[in-house]
C-alpha cells in the first residue's frame, strides 16, 4: 500500500492495482479489512471520491466485499482470482506491445525468442 | 442539509465600465472539494468575493439553500471566504495580532471552532502574539487557512491558500483539509496556481478564463476525456477534423493537438494512422485551454 | 436584526480597548507630572487633571476611529462574514457607548476632585451631551468623506479635525468650565429656542451622517 502514485495512469486505477498487489503479496490477507477510503485519501492526499472509485472497481469484480458499518474486506479466493485475471491481461498488456515494438524495430521472431530465453 | 447548494445565476460583475465576470452560471453541491483554477486576472478572487456575499453583484443572483446571499446574515453564516492576507494592504486584519484576528473570526462566525483553531495553530507552529503584517508569507497563508477550516462553514472558499507555503507545508495542508473533509463533508472551493499537486485532491475542477467559466467537471472525467495527439500534420488534421480542439502546435512537418474525446468514447481510435496518443495531466489541459498565444 | 449582537460585541470591545489604553496613558502622564511637582501629591489633584485629558482623549478617539473604523476595521468585519448594516450599526453603537463611558469617567473624576463645582455640571449636562453628539457628528462627516473620497483625504480631514477640536477644546475648557461665572452668564443669556437647536442639531446631524455613510458603503466593493 505504500507505493507512490505516478502521473502515467488514472489515480483510481492505481489505487485498485495497489490493493491487488498487496493481496498478491500477502500484505493484506483474505477476509482482512482493507483501509477505508478516507484512510487511503489521507495517505495519498487524494480526494476520497477518487479513492472510493478505485475501491469500487474491486468491489464490482468481487475482490472486496462490504460489511455494512465496518468496512471493506478481502473476499476469500480473491488472491487466486487476481492472479488469473492478471495472467489473462499479461498477454494484452505486455506481450502484444512487446511484439509491436519488435516489429517496428525489425526484430525477427527467432531473435525475440532468443532474447526472452536469455533474459 | 445534504441538499444544500450554492447557486450563481447569470452573475455579472463590473468595476465601473469594465465587466470582469460575464454571466456566470455555477452550481456548487454540498460535500465536494472543488478546484478553482484560472490565470491571474481571470476573475477568481472577484467571483469568490461576490459568491460569498462580501461584494455586491452587478446583476444576477446568488443563493444558498434557496436563500439570497446578499446582505442576508443567515445565508452568509453558511459561507466563509477566508481572504488572502497581504502585508501590502492596509486593511484591519494586517495591523491586528494573529490572536485578535482569530478572536474576531470567532466573534463573527457562528460555527467557529476555537479548540480546532488552537489545534491548528499548534500544528503549524504559529506565533499568535505577532502582528499579521509582521508574518512571513507562509505564515499569513496559515492564518487564512486556520480561519477557513475553523469557520466550520458549510461552504468554505480558500483563495490561493498554499501560495506562500513550502512543499512540506502544502502537503500538510492537503492532509488536514482531507481530514476535515472526511469528518464533516463540508464543501470547499480552493483556488490555486499550483495545479498539479492539488489535482488529486479536487473532486471537481472549475476552470475560469477571462471572466467566463470554461467548464465545471469531475477531475477524473476531465483528465480521461482530453488527450494529446501528435504525428504528421495531414494525419493529425484528419483525426481532429470533427473534434473539439483546445490547442495545436506545429514544428516542421510535425503537429500536436490537444483534443477532447467524444462522449462515451474511451480511447481514441487511431487505426490507419501513425500517430501517438498521450494522456494529459490537469496542468497540461489547463494550459492548453487557457494558454492562448499572446 | 440578525448579526447585530456579534457586531455590538465586537465593536464595543474594540473601541473600549482603545479607550482604556489611552486613558491609562493619560492618567499615567498626569501622575508622573504630579509627582514632579513640588506640591504634596493627592489623589484629587491627579483625578482633577486627568478628567480634562480623558474628556479630550475621548474626542480624539472618536475622530481616529471615525477614519480608521470605516477604512480599516469595517472591511475586515465584512470579510469575516458580517453583513453591512449590522456592522455599521454595531460600529456606531459601540463608539457611542464607549464615548459615553469616557465622558462618565471624566465627569466622575471631575466631581471627586472638585465637589464644589458639581452643581455646575448638573446645570449643563444637556450641553455636555450635545457636545458629545456634535463630536460624533463630526466623526460621522470624516467617515463619510473618507468612505466616499478614499483613505488619504479621510486622513487629511481627520488631521484637520483633530487640530480644530484641539483648539475648540482648549477654548471651551478655559472659557466655560474653568471660569464658571462666564459660562453661567452666557447660558442664561441664550434664548430657549436657540438652546433647543444647540442641543438637538448635533443629534440630528449624527444620525444623518450615519445614514449617509450607509448609503455610500452599502454597495461599495471592499478594498482588500
Amino acid at each position: 500500500m505504500n507505493e507512490i502514485l505516478t502521473q502515467e495512469k488514472s489515480i483510481y486505477l492505481q489505487i485498485s492495482e495497489m490493493i491487488e498487489n498487496d493481496i498478491l503479496r500477502d500484505i493484506i490477507l483474505e477476509e482482512e479489512r482493507v483501509p477505508s477510503t478516507n484512510e487511503l485519501a489521507k495517505l495519498y492526499t487524494i480526494n476520497p471520491a477518487t479513492a472510493a472509485k478505485g475501491v469500487n472497481i474491486l468491489v464490482e469484480n468481487g475482490t472486496l466485499y462490504k460489511k455494512r458499518g465496518i468496512g471493506m474486506f478481502v473476499s476469500s479466493g480473491a488472491k487466486e482470482a487476481i492472479r488469473k485475471r492478471r495472467k489473462n491481461e499479461f498477454y494484452d498488456n505486455y506481450v502484444r506491445t512487446l511484439i509491436e515494438e519488435a516489429k517496428g524495430l525489425g526484430i525477427s521472431k527467432e531473435e525475440l525468442l532468443t532474447m526472452i530465453k536469455e533474459a | 442539509m445534504n441538499e444544500s447548494k450554492l447557486v450563481c445565476k447569470d452573475l455579472v460583475k463590473a468595476y465601473g465600465n469594465k465587466e470582469v465576470l460575464h454571466s456566470i452560471n455555477l452550481e456548487l453541491e454540498r460535500g465536494k472539494i472543488y478546484g478553482f483554477i484560472g490565470r491571474n486576472g481571470a476573475g477568481k478572487t472577484t467571483l469568490l468575493s461576490v459568491a460569498s456575499g462580501q461584494n455586491p453583484a452587478t446583476s444576477g443572483t446568488i443563493t444558498v439553500d434557496g436563500m439570497p446571499v446578499w446582505e442576508n446574515q443567515e445565508a452568509r453564516d453558511l459561507i466563509c471566504f477566508s481572504r488572502e492576507l497581504s502585508p501590502m494592504n492596509g486593511n484591519g486584519a494586517n495591523t491586528t495580532k494573529v490572536k485578535d484576528y482569530l478572536k474576531a473570526a470567532a466573534t463573527y462566525m457562528p460555527a467557529f471552532d476555537k479548540a480546532y483553531a488552537e489545534e491548528l495553530v499548534q500544528s503549524f507552529g504559529l506565533d499568535t502574539k505577532k502582528r499579521i503584517s509582521k508574518l512571513s508569507k507562509g505564515m499569513m497563508s496559515m492564518v487564512t487557512i486556520i480561519v477557513a477550516l475553523a469557520s466550520k462553514a458549510e461552504f468554505t472558499f480558500l483563495d490561493e491558500p498554499v501560495a506562500g507555503l513550502d512543499i512540506v507545508a502544502r502537503e500538510k495542508f492537503y492532509k488536514i483539509l482531507l481530514d476535515e473533509f472526511a469528518a464533516t463533508g463540508r464543501t470547499f472551493v480552493i483556488s490555486t496556481h499550483i495545479i498539479e499537486e492539488a489535482a488529486d485532491v479536487f473532486e471537481e475542477v472549475i476552470i475560469i478564463d477571462q471572466g467566463n467559466i470554461l467548464l465545471t467537471k469531475n477531475t477524473n472525467d476531465l483528465i480521461e476525456s482530453v488527450v494529446h495527439i501528435s504525428g504528421k500534420e495531414e494525419e493529425v488534421d484528419s483525426v481532429i477534423a470533427d473534434r473539439k480542439v483546445y490547442n495545436t502546435e506545429k514544428i516542421g512537418r510535425s503537429k500536436g493537438a490537444t483534443i477532447a474525446l467524444k462522449d462515451g468514447e474511451e480511447e481514441l481510435d487511431t487505426k490507419g494512422y501513425d500517430i501517438s496518443v498521450q494522456p494529459m495531466n490537469l496542468q497540461q489541459i489547463f494550459v492548453a485551454m487557457c494558454g492562448r498565444e499572446a | 436584526m440578525k448579526g447585530l449582537g456579534r457586531n455590538i460585541n465586537y465593536w464595543f470591545n474594540y473601541s473600549l480597548k482603545a479607550f482604556l489604553m489611552v486613558t491609562a496613558m493619560m492618567v499615567g502622564i498626569v501622575t508622573v507630572t504630579a509627582l514632579m511637582d513640588a506640591d504634596p501629591i493627592s489623589i484629587s489633584t491627579i483625578l482633577g487633571r486627568s478628567a480634562g485629558y480623558i474628556a479630550f482623549s475621548t474626542f480624539i478617539l472618536i475622530m481616529v476611529n471615525a477614519f480608521n473604523n470605516i477604512a480599516v476595521v469595517y472591511p475586515m468585519t465584512v470579510s469575516l462574514g458580517s453583513t453591512r448594516m449590522p456592522s455599521l450599526l454595531g460600529m456606531t453603537i459601540g463608539q457611542h457607548l464607549v464615548s459615553l463611558i469616557g465622558f462618565a469617567v471624566a465627569i466622575i473624576f471631575f466631581i471627586i476632585a472638585k465637589p464644589d463645582m458639581s452643581s455646575l455640571l448638573i446645570t449643563f449636562w444637556p450641553l455636555v451631551l450635545a457636545l458629545l453628539f456634535a463630536c460624533h457628528a463630526f466623526g460621522g462627516l470624516v467617515a463619510v468623506l473618507s468612505a466616499k473620497f478614499g483613505k488619504i483625504l479621510g486622513m487629511i480631514l481627520y488631521l484637520v479635525s483633530i487640530i480644530g477640536i484641539a483648539i475648540l477644546g482648549v477654548f471651551f475648557l478655559s472659557r466655560f468650565i474653568l471660569d464658571g461665572s462666564a459660562s453661567t452668564d452666557i447660558a442664561l443669556n441664550i434664548n430657549p429656542g436657540l438652546m433647543v437647536v444647540i442641543l438637538f442639531a448635533p443629534l440630528v446631524l449624527d444620525a444623518l451622517f450615519f445614514l449617509l455613510l450607509y448609503a455610500i458603503v452599502r454597495n461599495k466593493n471592499l478594498e482588500i
